[in-house]
């Protein structure tokens, strides 16, 4: 009798195994592969501990919830399609945060040329509340948090990008750069200008003191 | 120090990147009243927006996903091996009752010659000790992958796969299919066949996957071990 499975195992990894500490380099380079032979356990072993930070990311480019899970979700799975071809030039994290980012942007060119730029740019709080029933008391109900995001959505694209790595991510001006595909210098000026006009835009939406 | 090469230093030196003029940094600070308020302001906006996004992934988001990445991993073609001749796919069909339709992917390397013979009983897992089993957790999905040595061309050849107590195959939506086997008719190539099949584990233990072709005059069998951790 003949008898033959290739099989799709069962793996438990830590996010501290798969973080880019050079001893466990062979073991992530194992799960890669293993990935992209369409192991979905090993995937989500590699995947696990950057979920909520790609799901933050992408809440960073949305007005709503469910947007920003449609994104990160569409993105871990192009990052499925594709895992055969991460070779760790960069760290998996950058990885994930440039396919985030490039399906938002795929999104938000389809939304275009549909001609409803459901994709997000928020000229201003004052835009939401001008869709609202209410808008004086949306603007109370709307948490501090929920206002601080709507703040970052007003910002300048260029800038909004770097801020979130930056700021939100923690990444560092050389892993923005990567993940934005733009020279370190260029992300230095951003984050600057970016904290300028985020500034302005706390202080007009009362999320400073003035001084 | 300019005003403006002091905000630069100063991101810089707050964003983990070692700032080149510390003592230039707290020189100027000293004396510059609207820098003072601007690193205050900009340190206030650092943690508003980390208190903003540090939120929590939305209810069900890694099951969603799960299924998502399962669905994918049953779709995609296997990569072509050196050597093999065109592979192509097939899509087969559903169950007698057609209310769940599972799709199988059915990838077809002509030129291999390995074999099987012999119109042999589906096999059983002999001493349980299979190092091969394919682990399944409970409530998770699985692709199983399944070989089929076919020798020789069979223009039909009814294909069956039979799961064991403790996996359930899934449907295209995630849900489980009340059906224990499913059955359908292709005809085959000679050569190495891939049976996909995108099962759920419902209870531990152990099991396995049998998969068959008959024709009239012949029965190609094989299996899987299966355990449900």
């Amino acid at each position: 009798m003949y008898e033959s499975i290739s099989m799709t195992r069962n793996v438990k990894l830590s996010s501290a195994e798969v973080d880019s500490d050079s001893a466990q380099c062979n073991n992530v380079q194992d799960y890669v592969k293993r990935a992209a032979d369409g192991d979905v356990a090993a995937f989500e072993a590699l995947i696990g501990p950057y979920m909520q930070r790609i799901y933050a990311f992408s809440l960073g480019f949305c007005r709503d919830t469910e947007e920003a899970e449609e994104i990160s979700q569409e993105a871990l799975i192009k990052a499925f399609r594709a895992i055969g071809s991460f070779r760790g030039d960069s760290s998996l994290s950058t990885w994930l945060y440039r396919i985030s980012r490039n399906v938002f942007l795929d999104r938000k060119r389809a939304a275009k040329s549909r001609g409803r730029d459901r994709a997000v740019h928020v000229e201003g709080l004052d835009e939401i509340a001008a869709s609202a029933s209410d808008p004086e008391q949306d603007l109370i109900e709307m948490t501090e948090n929920e206002r601080v995001r709507a703040a970052v959505l007003e910002m300048e694209p260029s800038y909004r990008d770097v801020v979130l790595l930056v700021d939100m991510q923690g990444l560092s001006y050389r892993e923005a750069a990567d993940v934005l595909d733009i020279p370190v210098g260029t992300v230095k000026s951003r984050i600057s200008r970016g904290h300028e006009a985020l500034r302005d835009i706390f202080r007009r939406k009362g999320l400073l003191r003035e001084k | 120090m300019k005003c403006s090469e002091f905000r630069q230093l100063w991101d810089e030196a707050h964003s983990g990147v070692d700032a080149s003029n510390d003592a230039g940094l707290e020189e100027h600070s000293a004396a510059c009243e609207s820098c003072r308020s601007y690193a205050a302001d900009v340190k206030g906006m650092k943690n508003a927006i980390k208190d903003a996004y540090d939120v929590g992934l939305p209810e069900g988001f890694a099951q969603s996903l799960h299924l998502k990445l399962a669905q994918e991993a049953y779709r995609a073609p296997q990569s072509e091996s050196p050597g093999k001749a065109a592979w192509f796919f097939r899509a087969a069909m559903g169950l007698a009752a057609a209310a769940v339709i599972l799709v199988a992917l059915f990838l077809v390397l002509p030129d291999r010659d390995h074999g099987f013979t012999g119109s042999e009983q589906v096999a059983q897992d002999p001493a349980g000790t299979d190092p091969d089993a394919t682990h399944i957790p409970a409530d998770r999905f699985a692709v199983v992958r399944i070989t089929l040595d076919v020798e020789q061309v069979e223009d039909e050849a009814q294909i069956e796969v039979r799961l064991p107590d403790g996996v359930v195959f899934v449907g295209e939506g995630g849900s489980p299919v009340a059906q224990k086997s499913m059955q359908w008719t292709e005809p085959l190539e000679k050569g190495s066949h891939e049976i996909k099949v995108l099962v759920q584990g419902t209870r531990p233990g152990r099991g396995v996957i049998q998969a068959k072709a008959m024709t009239e005059k012949v029965e190609y069998a094989t299996n899987a071990t299966v355990i449900v951790d």
